[in-house]
């Protein structure tokens, strides 16, 4: 039995179907990202289990206890905002307080426990400060700090670190996967960071128009994205369409009118009639017209159309007969001029079969 | 332009403020210290034997305060409801509540006269309800002096705390629900203290201007006194300039100490930093 499930759940806005037929299960102790653009209804699937909203239809169910209807306040969830939502007119003491004294705690046992969550957000010294005179790596973890301490049974994040700096990004994210791995919370996080969710979570849920296309461990996601929303979303810029499958041992061969591509199945397609291949712009190689490995398989010619510089590699835009791709080439050599012939290679474990 | 030019735009104003304000009010106040070319408080001390005169400055004080603690209560509901909306059904209801500001304050009396009289149009009501046996005594008491009252000075209090209550955001009352707070602690915990700024404002304005109305007071409250009246009717009636100005001065102190109060007690609840 899972920790939490949402079955069947439906949210609409007036004629807006934003959630349909959602179903999802979290297990104990685990980070689950819902990851996907704006308006996906990942927000929203994080406010409805946090209670800021009402189902239309379906079940929230809890620890085997229907939390469909519960009020947010019996709820016993942290939920962390993307603005922080500190309260401005109180110290962070009293901002963190804030939890433990509706919960009716004595005076020291409140102060103990602030001084340990201060330790574990490394905000120690900082009590009586006002939220206005903290930077907001420091607001965020003040807010962690809020949530964590009345000891949730489920964390809540929308977008926590969407309005900081590059690099305190990624500090805090290592902070929060730390914490939670520390604490043995289960946490549930929404960003349409692909980075940020992949680095933290343990499974990854990736959405599009308020239903989950994949949910998976991000390795296996990274690797073998389900559907062409997938893969677009997570960095496959090169899609080809094929026109016939067959199955060649292990492999599968897909035929164009321009060549063959040879790779293995992917698993989580589910219909074996699915024709469309997928490849990142950093995994086609660049070479020689008549190389050995390519056996006049996974490969295609093509004209440099446009030179990008994107700092660690330079990137093509390639006319082939089966389309543009892009291509990403080391910037360690000097890059090729528009116009050149150029011969790609697609090696077969990079390829990847997607709905 | 240089920094310390820059003052010479204030100089309109202030040379105005100063002829046609400052001067008058120090000559008022000066007159009120002399009696026949000699420095005196006989003036004061005279007033402040007289029970009359004590008598009305209570009740001044009382209508006021009422007023404001009324206009408050009222308010918080509205303002919050109207802050929460947005578009052009918010211009609506922040142009319908200040309605009551843009018309005559006779034309007010009087349709307040018509609905609290005897036989006006309340008691009407409520006699063919049987809900009374004998027509309610309303006009010419508190009771319809602090209607009208609120009536008057509502949309300021609405208009300063709707002011305060837009800028905050929704999440932190949800922030608090999701703590453990009902909405009403919520409410109480979070968005109140918040408004105290609001609050503020809106309570010394519609103390000030309670404590200094005549027009309403003086249709609305019949035999019953309040300042302002008594002041007039000293100047007017009675021809008595000197006690005129010293009940002026008077009420210029007691509006300046209610509004230091107010603003201590703001420091006192809005400690954020």
């Amino acid at each position: 039995m899972s920790l939490l499930s949402l079955n069947d759940v439906s949210v609409a806005y007036g004629p807006n179907t934003i959630l349909k037929d959602l179903n999802l299960t979290v297990e104990k102790g685990e980070l689950l990202s819902l990851l996907g653009p704006s308006g996906c209804g990942k927000t929203t699937t994080l406010r409805l289990i946090a209670g800021f909203l009402q189902a239309k239809t379906g079940q929230f169910l809890f620890n085997a206890k229907d939390y469909t209807r519960l009020p947010i306040n019996k709820r016993h969830f942290g939920f962390v905002f993307q603005n922080y939502a500190l309260f401005p007119h109180l110290t962070v003491f009293d901002n963190i307080a804030f939890g433990l004294r509706l919960r009716k705690m004595d005076k020291k046992t409140i102060e103990k426990k602030i001084k340990a969550i201060l330790q574990v957000v490394n905000l120690t010294g900082f009590e009586k400060r006002f939220p206005a005179e903290l930077s907001g790596g420091q607001r965020q973890r003040v807010a962690i700090a809020r949530a964590l301490v009345i000891e949730p049974d489920l964390l809540l994040f929308d977008e926590p670190l969407s309005n900081l700096d590059a690099n305190l990004r990624v500090t805090m994210r290592e902070e929060i996967r730390r914490i939670q791995q520390e604490l043995g919370i289960t946490a549930i996080y929404v960003s349409h960071d692909q980075e940020e969710c992949f680095s933290i979570s343990d499974k990854v849920a990736i959405l599009n128009h308020g239903m989950i296309e994949q949910i998976d461990q991000p390795k296996k996601i990274y690797r073998y994205p389900k559907s062409e929303f997938v893969a677009q979303f997570i960095g496959f810029k090169n899609f080809i369409t094929c026109s016939k499958r067959a199955n060649d041992g292990n492999d599968v061969v897909f035929s164009t009118a321009h060549g063959q591509f040879r790779t293995t199945p992917n698993a989580d397609v589910q219909s074996e009639t699915s024709l469309k291949l997928a490849i990142r712009p950093d995994d086609i190689e660049l070479c020689a017209p008549a190389d050995a490995k390519t056996a006049g398989e996974n490969f295609l010619t093509g004209q440099i159309q446009l030179s990008t510089f994107l700092g660690k590699a330079y990137q093509y835009k390639v006319l082939t007969p089966l389309g543009v791709f892009h291509v990403n080439c080391g910037s360690e050599t000097e890059p090729l001029a528009v116009g050149t012939t150029i011969h790609l290679f697609f090696p077969m474990d990079k390829l990847v079969n997607v709905d | 332009m240089k920094k310390n030019k820059a003052f010479l735009f204030l100089l309109p104003g202030l040379v105005f403020l100063f002829l046609f304000m400052i001067i008058p009010i120090v000559l008022i106040i000066r007159s009120t210290f002399s009696d026949q070319g000699q420095i005196s408080f006989n003036g004061y001390m005279e007033f402040f034997k007289n029970k009359y005169f004590i008598q009305i400055l209570i009740n001044t004080l009382k209508v006021s305060l009422l007023t404001t603690l009324l206009c408050i209560v009222i308010s918080l509901p509205v303002a919050y409801y109207i802050a929460k909306l947005h578009g052009r059904i918010k211009s609506v209801l922040i142009g319908l509540s200040v309605f009551p500001l843009l018309t005559s304050a006779i034309v007010r009396s009087f349709s307040w006269m018509i609905i609290l009289g005897k036989k006006g149009l309340l008691n009407e009501l409520l006699l063919n309800l049987h809900l009374i046996k004998e027509p309610l005594n309303l006009l010419y008491t508190p009771t319809s002096m602090i209607i009208g009252l609120v009536h008057l000075f509502l949309p300021l209090m609405i208009i300063s705390l709707v002011g305060v209550m837009e800028n905050i955001s929704d999440d932190l009352v949800q922030a608090a629900e999701s703590l453990g707070a009902s909405r009403f602690v919520a409410f109480r915990k979070i968005i109140f203290p918040l408004c105290v700024p609001g609050l503020i404002i809106g309570s010394i304005l519609v103390f000030v201007g309670s404590l200094t109305a005549y027009t309403t007071p003086a249709l609305l409250g019949g035999k019953e006194q309040v300042i302002s009246v008594y002041l007039y009717q000293n100047a007017m009636t009675l021809n008595d300039w000197h006690t005129a100005s010293s009940v002026a001065t008077i009420m210029v102190a007691v509006t300046f100490t209610i509004v230091g109060l107010m603003n201590l007690a703001a420091n006192k609840l809005n400690s954020r930093g």
